[in-house]
């Protein structure tokens, strides 16, 4: 027996809606707090409209600004879709186990994936739509009906997003394989992510003179750039800013785009899909060796469980990734804040980078242990495997504290060493943090690991800043007491 | 006259959760015996292995295995015991050899030594194949069989089994059994949970049935039967009379 097409895309759809909604990433938002966060929004769309009344104030530095200022937040907008979109093609692929299941209904194979894709193409249009629309709403009602083009376009470029999404999946797979493409396309949405804040932030943080903001003084920068670019950034918003036909057209055509996505790759996506989620069928094998090689310590075996577990997790990467990434604009802070000093301030950005790369794995490899009852019962003592654990976790961090040695030894001894030692201080206090009251967890909750325990997180960073601190202290002291350089 | 050490002594074992998990449980278990602790969802099996493990602290009683006390000697104890739950204790991201090399670390073994029982149980259960496959890939058996190498990688001398063939099937379950059988020839005690009683019929030398933290009958099947006085009973019926439950009634 068949369902019928439309109670099959309902019952579908509702399914992807609840899987979505119990996932790690809304998991726990409730309705009360999706409320009250909508109310604050639109207040505060409130406030800018009526802050904004008089003509002048609209537009930072002219029109140009303006129209540069509105073509990066779309371009922004549609790479932090398109982020997303990824990483949502790859949990539709790789970690919703309910596959299986679907394609083994009576349900038409292409409804299922129509449904899915349709489903992504809307949390992603949702997660931005629920920041941008309430600003439409208030705007639309302070007489700026242009905003109202939101509700169009919004959804227009997550269809566009999604689509690009989906072929640079489908390519990956099929160039790179099922097990790369899961890690190729989860750093590549993390890079994306990572990279659109960057270059939101970038330009304004280069730039000489008094700021007013990040975001202002980076449009503006764009704005005064002469030429082609300028033609190019400003040409999105002109597009969308010449009346309401063009929007139009561009969400027919997205809508069209994503049809013909869908319909092109449903077959090849469909084999995908099964092929991946076969489960069973899936293995990995490592390069042979022959023989069976059992060597090393006790030390030496944990260690190398550790990092191989880690550097076979492809969720783990990408995240971990991510924490490195997110030191650039605080590395770019501390440039411009300690430019007088003629100082090489960015590398304290290392000692960040130490601490907030030693907590995560810390936590991996002492509470996110995968077989506790093994070692538990192991004639092992619980100290020694929790030092060699740490060590695990320490050693990918030890080159990132040694870094500034071989770049500033000669140049700034002092501060290459007083750098060094506390990245290792933060590394090291970071992982020992772990150890405050454990409570064993699984590896999938990576993301909320902080969940429960909030003081380890609030003295995380304090333990950061305090390293830091002292850094400075150090350099500065020591410059101060003996006229160094 | 010689004496021997049991395999594992248990005097007044207790411990308590919510409610009292175990109530006081004696038993003694000689070396080489197969045996086969039964008893309801609940009844306190996993929980007294657990203890015999190390894996948990009793409030009261001893526990010796081999003549070592496991709260007072703990590392001595383990490295006479293999532990292997239902759920495999496996690492998904690790090929079996890197998983038998791990625990073979764990226990300190040699490494020429370990080297040579990977191979000969991987040969023997017929994982030779996917040696350099990670654990991700296979099914619910083959993950059994790797933990069940790995249990056994360390020659224990009490092997201690919870549930080992939930899930698998008959083929592998049949080689799985057959190990066991082969490594209790061999002098190796072995402990087994199980609610398959055709199983515990065909495997064990002795059995004991806990209930409610308690043993309420201990012996070999024929002694369970003189016991129960039903001569032709299955190890299922007495279980069933024993637990409280009713069985179908003889014809």
């Amino acid at each position: 027996m068949s369902l019928a097409a439309p109670n099959a895309f309902r019952l579908l759809l509702g399914h992807e809606f609840r899987l979505y909604l119990r996932s790690g990433s809304v998991k726990g938002i409730s309705l009360v707090f999706l409320i009250i966060t909508q109310v604050l929004l639109h207040l505060l769309a409130l406030a800018i409209a009526l802050a904004t009344r008089s003509p002048q104030a609209r537009l930072p530095a002219g029109l140009d600004t303006g129209l540069v200022m509105l073509s990066s937040g779309l371009f922004a907008m549609l790479l932090l879709m398109v982020s997303r979109s990824l990483a949502g093609a790859v949990q539709s692929l790789y970690t919703r186990g309910d596959l299986d299941l679907l394609l083994a209904s009576p349900v038409d194979r292409r409804a299922v994936i129509g449904v899915r894709m349709a489903a992504l193409a809307l949390t992603v249009m949702m997660e931005v739509a629920l920041l941008v629309w309430p600003f439409a709403n208030v705007f639309v009602l302070f007489g700026r009906v242009a905003w109202a083009k939101a509700y169009l376009l919004i959804p227009a470029m997550a269809l566009l997003a999604t689509s690009i999404g989906l072929a640079v999946t489908l390519l990956s797979f099929r160039t790179l394989g099922p097990k790369r493409t899961r890690l190729a396309v989860q750093v590549l949405a993390v890079v994306i992510g990572m990279g659109m804040m960057l270059a939101v932030y970038l330009p304004g943080a280069l730039r000489d003179g008094p700021s007013r903001g990040p975001v202002y003084d980076g449009v503006a920068l764009l704005a005064q750039h002469p030429g082609g670019w300028r033609d190019l950034l400003t040409a999105p918003a002109q597009w969308v800013m010449n009346g309401y036909l063009p929007t139009a057209a561009f969400f027919l055509a997205a809508a069209l785009l994503f049809a013909t996505t869908i319909h092109l790759v449903g077959d090849r996506l469909v084999t995908t899909l099964t092929t991946i989620t076969g489960g069973g069928t899936r293995r990995i094998a490592a390069r042979s060796t022959g023989e069976l090689r059992i060597r090393g310590s006790f030390r030496t075996l944990v260690i190398l469980k550790e990092l191989r577990l880690i550097a076979r997790d492809p969720f783990l990467v990408a995240q971990i990734l991510q924490q490195s990434l997110m030191v650039l604009p605080i590395s770019i802070v501390l440039w411009r804040s300690g430019a007088e000093s003629g100082l090489p301030i960015p590398w304290f950005a290392v000692i960040v980078l130490a601490g907030g790369l030693a907590s995560p794995l810390a936590w991996l490899t002492v509470l996110a242990e995968d077989a506790p009852d093994l070692l538990a019962s192991a004639p092992v003592s619980r100290a020694a495997l929790v030092r060699a654990k740490i060590e695990a976790a320490l050693l990918p961090v030890l080159p990132i504290c040694l870094l500034p040695l071989p770049f500033l030894l000669f140049s700034w001894p002092w501060f290459a060493l007083c750098t060094s030692f506390c990245a290792t201080g933060a590394a090291l206090s970071a992982a020992l943090l772990n150890m405050r009251n454990p409570v064993a967890r699984r590896r999938d909750s990576f993301k909320t690991r902080h969940k429960g325990s909030a003081g380890r997180g609030l003295l995380e960073v304090v333990s950061l800043a305090f390293w830091v601190l002292l850094c400075v202290g150090l350099v500065l002291g020591a410059r101060a007491l003996a006229g160094w350089r | 006259m010689p004496t021997t050490t049991s395999a594992l002594r248990i005097e007044g074992l207790r411990k308590r959760f919510e409610r009292p998990a175990v109530a006081g449980i004696d038993l003694t278990i000689e070396p080489g015996e197969f045996y086969g602790l039964l008893g309801p969802n609940g009844a306190g099996k996993t929980t007294t292995l657990r203890m015999v493990c190390g894996l948990l602290k009793p409030d009261a009683g001893r526990i010796e295995v081999f003549g070592v006390d496991v709260q007072e000697r703990p590392r001595e104890a383990k490295e006479l015991i293999a532990w292997l739950p239902d759920d495999p204790l496996l690492y998904d991201k690790l090929t079996v050899t890197e998983y038998l090399a791990f625990v073979a670390g764990l226990w300190q073994m040699d490494t020429t030594v370990a080297a040579r029982n990977a191979r000969a149980l991987l040969e023997r259960l017929d994982l030779w194949a996917h040696r350099d496959e990670r654990c991700e890939g296979f099914s619910r058996g083959m993950k059994q069989k790797a933990a069940l190498a790995g249990a056994l990688i360390h020659d224990p001398k009490l092997l201690i089994l919870d549930e080992p063939l939930t899930g698998l099937d008959a083929a592998i379950a049949r080689e799985v059994k057959d190990l066991l059988l082969e490594r209790a020839r061999q002098g190796c005690t072995i402990i087994l949970t199980t609610h398959i009683m055709d199983v515990a019929e065909r495997l064990v030398d002795r059995i004991g049935v806990i209930q409610a933290g308690r043993i309420v009958a201990e012996g070999t099947l024929d002694e369970l039967r003189t016991r129960a006085g039903r001569d032709q009973a299955t190890l299922e019926e007495l279980f069933l009379q024993l637990v409280g439950r009713p069985g179908p009634q003889p014809t």
